[in-house]
């Protein structure tokens, strides 16, 4: 049986200055960065292959609706609007691609994919700390800087 | 002995018919290296924030077969409060 292929969010359709995408997990910690290139990664169960992070987004949705929804064990989300993203990866000329990629437990489960001169990278395996320049600073300066941290905790 | 330690990614928690609870850990021809642990049980961690122990297996999902971390223990909390500088 072919494998479906992954459907991307019209990001031009939404209201990118309020419409937010979350992650489980505290991206400020001190290996948030490390973290993030590790967990770049494939999903095969799409025809073309996508890679990109795990995050959560539904259009319309708040963060205190998506924190009741999903439970994630992590005692911390981390958060950011669509537009300071796309913001942050232009002035690095660098881009997004969001993949509607639900799992059975995420109903809203997507992929965020980075991509450079309009197609997805397939890791980030050359972004690590050691080699940002001012050329790539999102990872330094966007996801961990960027991104408010919502103190949300498990009750 | 201490059980191997796989990084894992838990925004991947997901359920598999008749299996329950499990994690994602990508495909298997991108973990060669998994198979010395089938079947075994490990330790799943997400470096500063969970870990769990798991049974590794394989299962197909749209043909392939994917690596999986079947859940046997809680989530445990090792979060600890460090800001990068």
């Amino acid at each position: 049986m072919p494998k479906p292929m992954a459907i991307q969010i019209d990001l031009s359709a939404i209201n990118q200055l309020t419409e937010i995408v979350i992650r489980a997990g505290d991206l400020k910690a001190s290996q948030a960065v490390q973290h993030l290139i590790q967990r770049y990664e494939p999903d095969d169960r799409y025809e073309p292959m996508i890679y990109g992070l795990s995050t959560v987004f539904r259009q319309g949705a708040s963060l205190d609706q998506l924190a009741k929804i999903y439970t994630f064990p992590n005692k911390k989300l981390s958060v950011s609007f669509i537009n300071a993203l796309i913001n942050e990866l232009a002035q690095v000329q660098h881009g997004l691609i969001l993949y509607v990629t639900p799992t059975a437990r995420i109903a809203d489960h997507h992929t965020l994919a980075i991509t450079y001169q309009g197609l997805p990278l397939v890791s980030l395996r050359g972004y690590s700390k050691s080699h940002f320049t001012p050329g790539f600073s999102w990872a330094k300066k966007g996801f961990p800087n960027k991104l408010l941290l919502y103190p949300w905790r498990k009750p | 002995m201490e059980s191997k330690r796989i990084s894992a990614d838990f925004m991947r928690l997901d359920s598999l018919p008749g299996i329950g609870d499990v994690i994602y850990l990508g495909a298997t021809w991108r973990h060669p290296e998994y198979a010395e642990w089938e079947n075994e049980i490990v330790t799943l961690v997400e470096e500063g924030e969970l870990e769990a122990e798991a049974r590794l297996i394989r299962y197909p999902i749209e043909g392939d077969e994917q690596w999986y971390g079947v859940l046997v223990s809680p989530i445990r909390d090792i979060y600890t409060e460090t800001v990068a500088s």
